[in-house]
């Protein structure tokens, strides 16, 4: 492949996925929506997962609109896995739920329209090559994924859509009160849209008033808190992730919101000549131990098993943000680890909640009992997951987690490693608690029948638990090898 | 950008902290997006090039009063939804937040002071509509009072900001305002008021 197919390649991988929701539209069935969306998905992903591989191994370069670099390879690279399955179990989600949202003739369509669309704008936001482009992307999302979590129009949904629309929203306003401030301390410069270009950004703020650096970095970063869902501005995730579909949540836990972190983490590499590395990387330190901090207490509750899920989707951005603050390559091959583990086992444990709430849909308000008896296939879903996210060996989020810890030590940030090391350790007992009840039994009431229907409901993700199992043993693998590699090497010369 | 017109933009968005009517808030936000949308369009005299994103403004400012508009024809409320705080308590913590920003914030480049303390004015009131209005639909009009901040910093700038962000912004708030219309029609279909004090079932 060639250095000059890359920037189309790229391209392509944006356009495919609207493409295929254009396509859907025509479809006078629900099964015809559901095979076009089946080889729509593929197809997607084969372009997708193409454009990462050109991004990984050929050199980085940006156009005036993409930035093809070994951080937007991973990134589109990820995305695609996740947004592919959750395409390909969408059926399996929508032939056990009803969709009040939409008028019932377009239900369906209308879901796929909005998951390609919200599919298009993650593999996006890697490669914008422009502050202020990206950010409009970033609000883009909100309008597909906000219809997408209040997609059942059931009260809970609804209330939850209606609070990730309003606080995202009103976070990227004040993102843009940011740009608009750098483009008015700029004057000077001449303006352009240029001014905004990641390779441009680092000139652009130090020369503008210092005020007005920090006033606009804060904004924008503020604004994309909201959107990640830092604490103490996360209200609305985990009621967006516990009332969409499963599939959608997988995509805004999996992908939306380390994407999206991508930006702040850029921004800081921007940013850190023009008003200091200590200022720049203070608040991603501050958000991201918070956001650890906060969700501890809630691993520790009964609760839902999505909503749990959602609370570590806090606890784990948590983690990688303070690795990006850390900064130094060890801390940064376990980002990398991290990014991709949590990923991959997240998503598979709101796959797991598609079998579940079909079997138990109590346990869609309470805490998940009896999987184990019940359903084997969504138990072994569910123990892959937590066994994951707890960073157990030889799950890639030990290693990810100790890379992070330990590059905080080797670089002498003893204090920050240490409190989320801490901190780490009590999420770890909370997660292994709610498996623990998973497994409980009631003595083996289940009738024979009763568990082959319960398993019946769970083979559309038999083969994603293999495959999921599979890719985190690999990248376990290449944990061994990560902190030494190129992939590494450049994300340490900075992202900007 | 004259400092009548700023002082005019905050007034509009500090009447719509207070107002109890969703149709009076719809015609003051309205008022203020045609009022920078004018600014924009005068702007335009001997400058063509700017002419794509003042008719942006005008065009969001038509788009959204008749959308809401719609909306809340279309949803008529028994009596007003009341917000959680009383009128005049809203006013003084709206007029608080207004008076510590020229002691908080510091010069951010603005030539005229006057813009940049109306911007970050309109920005604290959108989020003090947003968090203290129970209302969707002034909820709604709290987002576009903040973004009328960021459009009245971009117009007493001496550069235009490019129209690829200034319309994409547009596009982008005309998209939210249609997505929560629709949300708006959900709720009040589901609960029979747009009160969002119905949307309390989720918390730990």
């Amino acid at each position: 492949m060639t250095d000059e197919l890359t920037i189309p390649l790229t391209a392509a991988a944006v356009v495919a996925p609207v493409l295929v929701a254009l396509v859907l539209q025509v479809a006078r069935s629900e099964r015809t929506a559901h095979r076009l969306n089946r080889v729509g998905a593929v197809i997607t992903a084969i372009v997708g997962l193409g454009a990462a591989a050109a991004m990984l191994t050929r050199e980085s370069h940006a156009t005036s609109w993409v930035i093809a670099d070994t951080a937007s390879g991973i990134y589109v690279g990820v995305v695609t896995v996740i947004a592919l399955m959750s395409a390909l179990l969408s059926p399996a989600y929508l032939s056990g739920a009803q969709g009040e949202f939409f008028a019932a003739r377009r239900s369906v369509r209308s879901y796929y329209l909005m998951l390609y669309a919200f599919w298009s704008a993650l593999v996006a936001i890697p490669v914008i090559a422009n502050l202020g482009i990206g950010l409009l992307v970033v609000e883009a999302t909100t309008a597909a994924s906000s219809v997408l979590v209040a997609f059942s129009g059931k009260p809970r949904a609804l209330e939850a859509g209606w609070k990730y629309l309003i606080l995202t929203t009103l976070g990227m306003s004040l993102a843009f009160l940011g740009i608009v401030i750098m483009f008015v301390a700029s004057a000077a410069r001449g303006g352009g849209i240029g001014q905004l270009d990641w390779s441009a950004l680092p000139g652009t703020l130090a020369h503008i008033p210092h005020g007005a650096a920090v006033a606009a970095y804060a904004l924008v970063m503020l604004g994309l808190a909201t959107k990640i869902g830092w604490a103490p501005v996360h209200n609305w995730l985990p009621d967006a992730h516990s009332e969409a579909p499963a599939p959608v949540s997988a995509m805004l836990s999996s992908a939306l919101l380390p994407t999206v972190m991508l930006l702040a983490w850029r921004l800081r590499d921007a940013a850190s000549g023009a008003i200091g590395n200590t200022a720049a990387t203070a608040p991603l330190a501050a958000f991201g131990i918070f956001s650890v901090a906060v969700a501890v207490p809630f691993l520790w509750q009964p609760m839902a098993w999505k909503r749990l899920l959602a609370y570590h989707s806090l606890e784990h951005m948590g983690i990688i943000t303070v690795g990006i603050a850390i900064g130094s390559p060890l801390a940064l091959a376990g980002v990398v680890l991290h990014f991709a583990g949590h990923a991959l086992a997240k998503a598979l444990g709101f796959y797991a909640a598609i079998p579940l709430y079909q079997i138990q849909p109590d346990a869609a308000r309470h805490s998940a009992r009896d999987v184990a008896a019940s359903s084997p296939t969504t138990f072994a879903a569910m123990a892959v997951c937590a066994f994951t996210l707890a960073g157990l060996p030889p799950s890639p989020l030990f290693f990810s987690e100790l890379f992070i810890i330990l590059g905080g030590i080797e670089s002498g940030q003893v204090v920050l490693a240490s409190t989320l090391a801490v901190l780490i350790a009590f999420a770890f007992i909370g997660l292994l608690h709610a498996l623990l009840e998973a497994l409980q039994t009631n003595s083996g009431q289940d009738s024979q029948p009763a568990r082959k229907t319960s398993e019946e409901r769970a083979a559309p993700i038999l083969i994603p638990t293999l495959l999921t199992a599979a890719a985190l043993a690999a990248l376990t693998a290449y944990a061994w090898l990560l902190p030494a590699s190129g992939i590494v090497r450049h994300l340490a010369q900075g992202i900007s | 950008m004259t400092s009548l017109i700023a002082t005019v933009c905050v007034a509009l968005g500090l009447g719509v902290v207070v107002v109890r009517r969703r149709s009076v808030a719809l015609t003051l936000v309205t008022a203020q997006s045609l009022l920078l949308a004018s600014v924009a369009l005068w702007r335009t005299s001997g400058h063509l090039e700017l002419l794509p994103a003042a008719g942006g403004l005008l065009l969001r400012a038509v788009a959204i009063a008749t959308i809401l508009g719609i909306g809340i024809a279309r949803t008529r409320e028994s009596q007003p939804v009341r917000a959680g705080i009383e009128p005049m308590a809203r006013a003084v913590i709206a007029l608080a937040a207004l008076l510590a920003i020229p002691a908080l914030v510091p010069s951010l480049g603005f030539g005229d002071q006057n813009a940049q303390r109306a911007a970050i004015a309109l920005g604290v009131l959108g989020i003090v509509i947003a968090l203290t209005r129970r209302a969707t639909i002034l909820q709604i009009l709290g987002i576009i009072v903040a973004e009328n901040g960021a459009t009245l910093a971009a117009l007493s700038a001496s550069n235009a900001v490019p129209d690829v962000i200034g319309l994409g912004v547009i596009f982008d708030l005309l998209l939210i305002a249609v997505v929560a219309s629709a949300f708006h029609t959900r709720i009040f279909g589901q609960f029979g008021s747009g009160d969002t004090a119905h949307l309390r079932e989720l918390h730990d």
